[in-house]
């Protein structure tokens, strides 16, 4: 089992990691899924949403095994609900507002709510994906908190009003240091080191460059974003470390995302569930990992939690997943 | 059977023997120096399944794995578990193959165009009735409005004919309006809020007075079965829809008064104008007014019109069709009649004051 990282001459390991799902396979999940979902008038969604994660994660091989996710549809459609009636009560006080002849109060409110809501969201999302995910019976885990998410919220959305939208890079990477840095996998660590300055200007240049070659630049941009957020993920066990590593080019995400949009544009939209398998084909394929780490030696610590409320608000108020 | 087993506390493979007790629906797993598991199917969870590989798990703390790379005992998994609940009658359906996949697609396909070409237009011709009929005034006012810039109203003529209605039927005369419109054009028209236009040459080749009131109670027929509002509602049926399931009535009477202007432009289709034929005799009826004036009206539009479509092309009933249905139900529907002289007097009239 364990030939495939056998350490080289300097002790390093590489452990392989690959997206082995099928666009056909995916088409066909997609497909009963979205009948099932219309003929029973929506309410099999969560369910539909369950199963598609399902195949996305047990197709996902990392050291020649699956990931796991273990979330129902059941939990979800609790969730479902629950995400749907604070959004409902949300709106219903701000039209109610409205209606009063507060326009302005009842706006502010539907704001303020929101911005509340999106940190909670986010907090929520994370518990209950990384709880739902192992690998080898081995659970993810997000330890955050959820007051010091909001203190990040707060500063960043703030200065970033402040700064005419500057801050953003900053706030972002903040975002990502601590989401990341909270997750679990085991008794393992992950840790991300994202550097506000670095970003900002990362973005300034892709941002010129791209305006000044009319999009061309936009494909490397991409790819620049793509390994920042790569490059600076480590994961840590006792003392020892894996470090990931990207190796697209910009001419890489040129093919990919070029092709992606004849497919979608050629198949009127059918072909979305080969855009999504070519694309996390392709993710897999460019992300390089090494290191020292026994992933035998790696124990079960975090706790079963079950509720998706978070994740469903997330997804109603369209919140990538990845901050 | 060789698998590979995980106990959930630690990620260390354990090398484990499973087989499948079909009987007693469990599953069997051996690990050397331990005491077996045994699991009932019904507890145990695909997590995943694909050709010669099935990931099982069982238990919430620990949550143990049980990974088996054999394909035939993969399939004997699926088809010996009987707990149904863990989505075997899914897995079917999602390893159903390509050609099924495809069919299911035509057909949601299919389904999606016919939601949106059939029941989202009936539906919100249907949401007519919700809509007040205050409103049909509104939406007439303002799409009358926009037909009469430009027209020349010949209002000597418009009075007489307008007296002409008071006597046909003089229940309801004061819910219309009558305009004679200088034109070379052979038509008449009817908006939502009873204003209804008749174009001087139409005037000019009815003969009887049976023929005009044939014609006056077809567009009557249109305000009253208010085929305008419907036909509005039916082309707007995608905002429609929306404002409706917002029960936004409001709403919806904003994108219909957005949508006045238009209403000249849309053409009544077939089922439409057979309706208004229909209830339109129902009118000459009440007044006891000749039938026949109805078909002879359309024999003048006939004698006009030199093209011919077949009445699938076109969204006009052809004017043949309409006179063999319009005479269908004459037979049908026998009643008295009687002759109305002081009616002609007015038709005469009217015609007479008709200016070049």
């Amino acid at each position: 089992m364990e030939i495939i990282n056998q350490p080289d001459a300097v002790g390093k390991r590489f452990y392989p990691i690959s997206f082995k799902g099928r666009g056909a396979e995916y088409f066909g999940i997609a497909i009963v899924n979205l009948l099932l979902t219309i003929i029973t008038l929506g309410l099999y969604y969560p369910w539909a949403k369950a199963r598609q994660l399902q195949y996305l994660y047990g197709t996902t091989e990392f050291n020649d095994s699956r990931f796991e996710f273990h979330g129902t549809g059941a939990e979800m459609f609790k969730g479902f609900i629950k995400a749907i009636l604070i959004i409902t009560i949300l709106y219903g006080l701000t039209f109610l507002l409205v209606y009063l002849r507060m326009p302005i109060i009842g706006i502010l409110v539907m704001y303020l709510g929101l911005f509340s809501i999106i940190p909670l969201a986010i907090h929520g999302s994370y518990k209950y994906r990384m709880s739902r995910t192992s690998w080898r019976g081995i659970r993810f885990g997000y330890r955050g908190e959820r007051n010091e998410l909001y203190k990040i919220f707060v500063k960043g959305i703030l200065l970033t009003i402040v700064t005419i939208g500057i801050y953003g890079a900053w706030f972002s990477m903040n975002l990502r240091n601590y989401i990341l840095g909270k997750i679990k996998f085991g008794n393992a660590q992950f840790t991300y080191n994202g550097d506000g300055g670095k970003f900002f200007w990362m973005n300034v240049k892709g941002y010129f460059l791209t305006i000044i070659t009319i999009g061309i630049y936009g494909f490397w941009w991409q790819k620049d974003i793509f390994n920042y957020y790569i490059d600076n993920l480590k994961l840590t066990h006792d003392d020892k470390n894996i470090d990931f590593k990207s190796t697209a080019t910009g001419g890489d995400f040129l093919g990919l995302l070029i092709v992606n949009f004849l497919i979608l544009i050629f198949t009127l939209g059918i072909g979305y569930p080969w855009i999504v398998a070519r694309s996390l084909k392709f993710i897999f394929s460019k992300i390089q990992i090494t290191g020292d780490i026994d992933f035998n030696n790696l124990i079960q610590t975090e706790e079963n939690y079950t509720d998706a409320t978070g994740d469903d608000m997330s997804d109603m108020l369209d919140i990538g997943f990845v901050v | 059977m060789d698998a590979v087993f995980y106990n959930g506390v630690s990620a260390r493979p354990i090398d484990a023997q499973v087989s499948l007790l079909d009987e007693n629906q469990q599953l069997l797993i051996e690990v050397d120096g331990e005491t077996p598991i045994l699991v009932s199917f019904a507890d145990i969870s695909i997590t995943h399944s694909e050709k010669s590989l099935l990931v099982l798990s069982f238990g919430k703390n620990p949550n143990r794995v049980i990974e088996v790379k054999d394909e035939t005992f993969r399939l004997n998994f699926l088809s010996s578990n009987k707990s149904g609940k863990k989505g075997i009658t899914y897995f079917k359906l999602i390893h159903a193959g390509w050609k099924v996949h495809v069919l299911l697609a035509l057909l949601i396909i299919g389904f999606c165009l016919g939601t949106y070409f059939y029941l989202i237009p009936f539906v919100a011709e249907s949401a007519v009735s919700i809509l007040p009929l205050s409103f049909d005034k509104k939406v007439g006012d303002m799409a009358f409005e926009q037909a009469m810039t430009g027209e020349e109203i010949d209002s000597a003529a418009s009075v007489t004919m307008n007296e002409y209605l008071k006597k046909m039927m003089p229940g309801e005369s004061h819910k219309y309006h009558l305009n004679v419109v200088k034109s070379e054009e052979l038509n008449a028209f009817a908006l939502p809020n009873g204003e209804i236009v008749i174009y001087s040459k139409m005037l000019r080749h009815i003969k009887t007075d049976d023929e005009l009131s044939g014609l006056l109670s077809h567009e009557i027929s249109h305000v009253t079965n208010r085929h305008s509002m419907r036909l509005l509602c039916k082309s707007l049926s995608g905002y429609l829809l929306l404002s409706v399931m917002l029960n936004d009535v409001n709403g919806l009477m904003t994108i219909i008064l957005d949508n006045a202007h238009n209403l000249q432009q849309l053409s009544f289709s077939r089922h439409y104008e057979e309706e208004a034929d229909l209830s339109g005799l129902k009118i000459l009826e009440q007044y006891n007014i000749n039938p026949k004036g109805m078909i002879d009206l359309f024999e003048i539009l006939q004698k006009e019109n030199t093209i011919n479509v077949p009445g699938f092309l076109s969204t006009h009933p052809v004017t043949s069709d309409r006179i063999t249905y319009i005479k269908q139900h004459i037979s049908k529907h026998p009643y008295n009649f009687t002759p109305h002289p002081e009616l002609l007097v007015l038709l005469n009239k009217g015609k007479a004051q008709l200016r070049d």
